[in-house]
């Protein structure tokens, strides 16, 4: 694993509850919030008024289903439903996505797909036209098993100025999370394989974030 | 990092904090949405004093899209303040400057200038001045630049409370008068122009291990412009001026400035304008391709959240009187500036080396021989300049000098300035807590300054933040010149070789210049003179090339250095008193008019310690033994032999030598044509026999 410092055992918690929702919104103090999806199949679009369809809603001149997102074995693929393009070049089949690919959806939106880490078929989207949901965000993760959040670059989310890292990963239904720093759940120790599905808060040393789950969108 | 309020709390009716963004100088800023699902920023002013907020009321309805609006002022339960102001999602000036390490491209640069120019402009047209410009207040959302933080510095001044959280990054920004509680806006020119340096250049103009150090440099260092192309030296000269009368007056009237010198420069402006090497004053003139490409950019750089600020404002009360007056002088002082600056440029750069080195003979020989350098006006001017230098010139660490390189020699002066050698500063607690000791013991400095200084040394107690400017160490860790100051190793070998080596040279260097001061001058009558000159200028220069080549590269303290080549000079003095008696040129029926002292000296021809250093108009060995003693103490001569110095020869050290050569001769008493010129004949044969790397070729 990527981290470093000590020799002290990986805790391991179970923090959210799969069943619960497909997607939480993962608030970083000082560094940032993404929205992280636990899912094989995303639909990007734009955002509606009412009744919404994309799992990525845009505020963007998109058509509300734009195109797809898929993951097989370990590799994200798109698929455009509307005018694409990766890397510069028109798509119009499901198109392998490459670390540092440039999507472009429309005319307008840019977005930039990254595999951070060699360890993980996690990808991250980076917003590059300034296009962003209603509530702006730092980026889209797409998590296949495992998330890395810790100070070095090729960790999904990059947080410099944290002593080590944390890893976020699933297992059957749940989520789960270890680390080598303490972590702390409202102050008191984190306790194992505790059902935290209503949303958490986890604290270390130099360090805090908060997980809160999204909306569960079934209309794909 | 720690946080007061945790994520989804609600201090205020209706909003709900999601995280947290930084901590800045005044408090804490929070991301939060409205139960509407409104993105705000909410700024948690600490403190619950009677905070004058009448300032940041006056910015609740400025709308500029260059600068981050403020929505609300409002109290939670705590009766604690916070300021609810729009959220801006992008980088900050302070992001980008971290990518671009070695100066950001210029296009970049001119893009932030713009919507910061045009921001100010907007504040300094409503009678605001910002008074806080940093890295970190400036944001860049989709394109657009919003200044942030609008007048809440009100509070460094009216609180002190306030100015204890003060952090030192902002210390990097500010003007001179500042620390005088002077605030127009040209105070908002100054940080404006510090920040133009850094994005040109990666570094700011003024570093230093506290915030006392830093705020002295901006009191009276010069800012080091030759990293800069040529055109636009003048611009940042203009800008930082120290005086705020004869500074810039307005933000446009420096972006215009600015653009016209960037267009000067013909750079391309995809690329940083800024070639950091030695020898950037070669390069520059017209030559692009000399540009180093740019450096890497784009290194997916964590997508912070950005902070931002607004609030209180402070009003300009410092409308000028004298604004039209100001501005001639103010372009005067820019074009005698300049020419000087051109005739350096000239001397350095277009001259090529053989005719500056027949020059610089030239110069020093009509010198000698017209007398002017021995004459009484000259004696005046250089008693003067002399006290300067020893005296008047406490606060001015970095002396720059002619030969287009940093001297960094942390010398006595240094020393005595500080009390304190200032390398071995603790880099990992920059803030120490003698900062603030060292300014209040400095008379020329304002009891605001102390206080303020105080007050910034006492923050850094608390851990430096993520949104604050890059800390000291890491500012310092960019590659600097290879000085005399620079600890290197040597074997035994290479220190003997080296030696030797000078020191042969050093003879046929002494036959040369004694040719010279024998043929040009009439200072040297006789063939024995000239014999006994070339001898004596052997006997001091061999010793201090001997001592020079031991204490290379040694860290050593220059007092002690001082002292002991005293002592070296008694010697050197004893021996060329003794030479002088062998070749019948003093204490004989006929002496020779060249030892013949035409004043008493300020010493007089008292007997210290019972010895007499004149007898009958002549020195005697113990004359000679003073005379040396001091003239080897006043100097720092290794720095002369060191083969790591600026320049192998430099015509204003050498005659720096020839004055304090005078000087000690009118104290000692000491025949001065012959002291001052012996003096220079030192200097001369030191500088130019003594083993020399260029500064490309330099490694420890």
């Amino acid at each position: 694993m990527a981290s470093v410092c000590s020799n002290r055992p990986w805790q391991e918690t179970a923090i959210v509850s799969a069943g619960q929702s497909d997607n939480f919104f993962l608030w970083v103090d000082a560094i940032g919030v993404w929205q992280v999806f636990c899912r094989e199949d995303l639909l990007i679009g734009a955002a509606a008024a009412t009744d919404e369809v994309a799992d990525i809603p845009l505020l963007a001149p998109l058509s509300r289903r734009h195109a797809r997102f898929l993951r097989q074995d370990d590799s994200w693929f798109l698929l455009p439903l509307q005018s694409c393009a990766v890397g510069g070049r028109a798509v119009t089949g499901q198109t392998l996505l490459r670390n540092g690919s440039e999507i472009q959806l429309g005319d307008r939106v840019r977005l930039r797909f990254r595999i951070p880490s060699v360890l993980s078929a996690s990808a991250r989207l980076d917003f590059l036209s300034g296009h962003q949901p209603r509530l702006s965000l730092s980026g889209v993760l797409l998590m296949a098993d495992t998330l890395l959040l810790g100070p070095r670059p090729d960790n999904h989310v990059c947080c410099p100025g944290w002593p080590d890292s944390v890893v976020l990963y699933r297992r059957q239904q749940q989520l789960l999370c270890r680390s080598r720093m303490p972590l702390t759940l409202a102050d008191a120790p984190l306790p194992d394989q505790q059902d935290l599905s209503q949303g958490a808060i986890l604290s270390g040393p130099e360090l805090r974030f908060r997980l809160e789950p999204g909306r569960t969108n079934s209309a794909v | 990092m720690k946080f007061t309020f945790a994520p989804d709390t609600r201090p205020l009716e209706g909003i709900t904090i999601k995280r947290a963004i930084h901590r800045g100088g005044f408090g804490e800023v929070y991301y939060a949405v409205t139960d509407a699902g409104k993105e705000v920023a909410l700024k948690l002013l600490h403190n619950n004093l009677e905070v004058e907020l009448r300032g940041v009321s006056q910015c609740l309805n400025l709308k500029h899209p260059n600068l981050v609006t403020i929505f609300d002022i409002r109290q939670d339960a705590e009766r604690d303040h916070w300021i609810v102001m729009e959220y801006v999602g992008g980088q900050s000036l302070h992001d980008a400057l971290q990518q671009h390490a070695d100066g950001m491209p210029l296009q970049q640069v001119l893009n932030w200038l713009t919507g910061m120019t045009a921001g100010l402009s907007f504040l300094h047209d409503r009678g605001l001045v910002h008074r806080d410009l940093k890295p970190a207040n400036i944001f860049s959302d989709g394109g657009v630049v919003k200044v942030g933080d609008v007048g809440l510095s009100k509070f460094i001044s009216e609180s002190r409370r306030s100015a204890q959280t003060q952090s030192v990054g902002t210390v990097y920004y500010m003007a001179p008068e500042v620390a005088r509680g002077r605030y127009g806006r040209e105070v908002d020119v100054y940080s404006l122009g510090i920040m133009l340096y850094e994005m040109m250049t990666g570094r700011v103009p003024f570093e230093g291990e506290s915030a006392g150090e830093i705020l002295m440099k901006h009191l009276t260092a010069e800012p080091d412009l030759r990293l800069l192309p040529t055109p636009l030296r003048a611009v940042l000269a203009a800008a930082l001026e120290k005086d705020p009368e004869r500074r810039i007056h307005d933000v446009e009237t420096l972006q215009q400035r600015f653009r016209e010198a960037v267009a000067a420069t013909g750079l391309p402006l995809q690329q940083p304008a800024v070639f950091h090497s030695l020898q950037s004053d070669e390069l520059f003139p017209g030559s692009p391709q000399a540009v180093r490409p740019q450096a890497v950019a784009g290194a997916a750089a964590a997508a912070v959240g950005a902070g931002m600020a607004a609030a209180a404002a402070a009003t300009v009360n410092t409308a000028p009187a004298a604004a039209g007056t100001a501005a001639p002088q103010a372009a005067m002082a820019r074009e005698t500036g300049f020419a000087f600056g051109s005739l350096r440029q000239f001397w350095n750069e277009d001259l090529p080396a053989p005719v500056r080195w027949m020059l610089t003979g030239a110069f020093l020989l009509a010198g000698l021989r017209s007398g002017l350098l021995t004459s009484p006006v000259a004696q005046g001017l250089a008693i003067g300049w002399l006290a300067w230098w020893m005296f008047g010139r406490r606060g001015k660490s970095q002396p720059s000098t002619d030969s287009g390189n940093v001297q960094q020699n942390r010398g006595f002066k240094y020393d005595w300035q500080y009390g304190t050698e200032s390398q071995s500063a603790d880099s990992r607690n920059p803030q120490s807590a003698a900062a603030g000791r060292r300014l209040d013991s400095t008379l020329i400095v304002p009891q605001q300054l102390s206080a303020v200084a105080t007050a910034t040394g006492t923050a850094g107690a608390r851990p430096q933040q993520a949104a604050q400017p890059r800390p000291v160490a890491q500012r310092q860790s960019r590659p600097t010149e290879l000085t005399p100051d620079t600890v290197r190793t040597f074997t035994f070998s290479q220190r003997l070789l080296n030696a030797t080596t000078s020191m042969s040279l050093a003879l046929l260097t002494a036959v040369f210049v004694t040719a010279a001061v024998f043929l040009g001058t009439e200072i040297l009558r006789t063939p024995v003179e000239a014999v006994y000159f070339g001898t004596a200028t052997l006997l001091a220069a061999w010793p201090l090339l001997l001592i020079s080549k031991l204490w290379e590269g040694r860290r050593g303290e220059s007092l002690l250095r001082r002292f002991g080549l005293g002592v070296c000079g008694l010697g050197v003095g004893a021996l060329c008193g003794v030479v002088a008696e062998f070749l019948l040129l003093i204490n004989s029926p006929v002496p020779s008019g060249i030892f013949l002292v035409d004043s008493e000296g300020l010493l007089g021809n008292r007997e210290a310690a019972g010895l007499r250093v004149l007898q009958g108009g002549y020195p005697t060995i113990m004359g000679f033994s003073l005379f040396f003693c001091l003239l080897f103490m006043l100097r720092r001569w290794w720095l002369q032999a060191d083969n790591f110095r600026a320049a192998r020869f430099r015509i204003g050290t050498s005659i720096l030598t020839l004055i304090v050569g005078g000087m000690v001769a009118l104290i000692v008493p000491f025949p001065t044509a012959l002291g001052s010129t012996l003096a220079l004949a030192v200097s001369v044969v030191l500088q130019v026999s003594s083993v020399w790397t260029p500064p490309e070729l330099r490694d420890r």
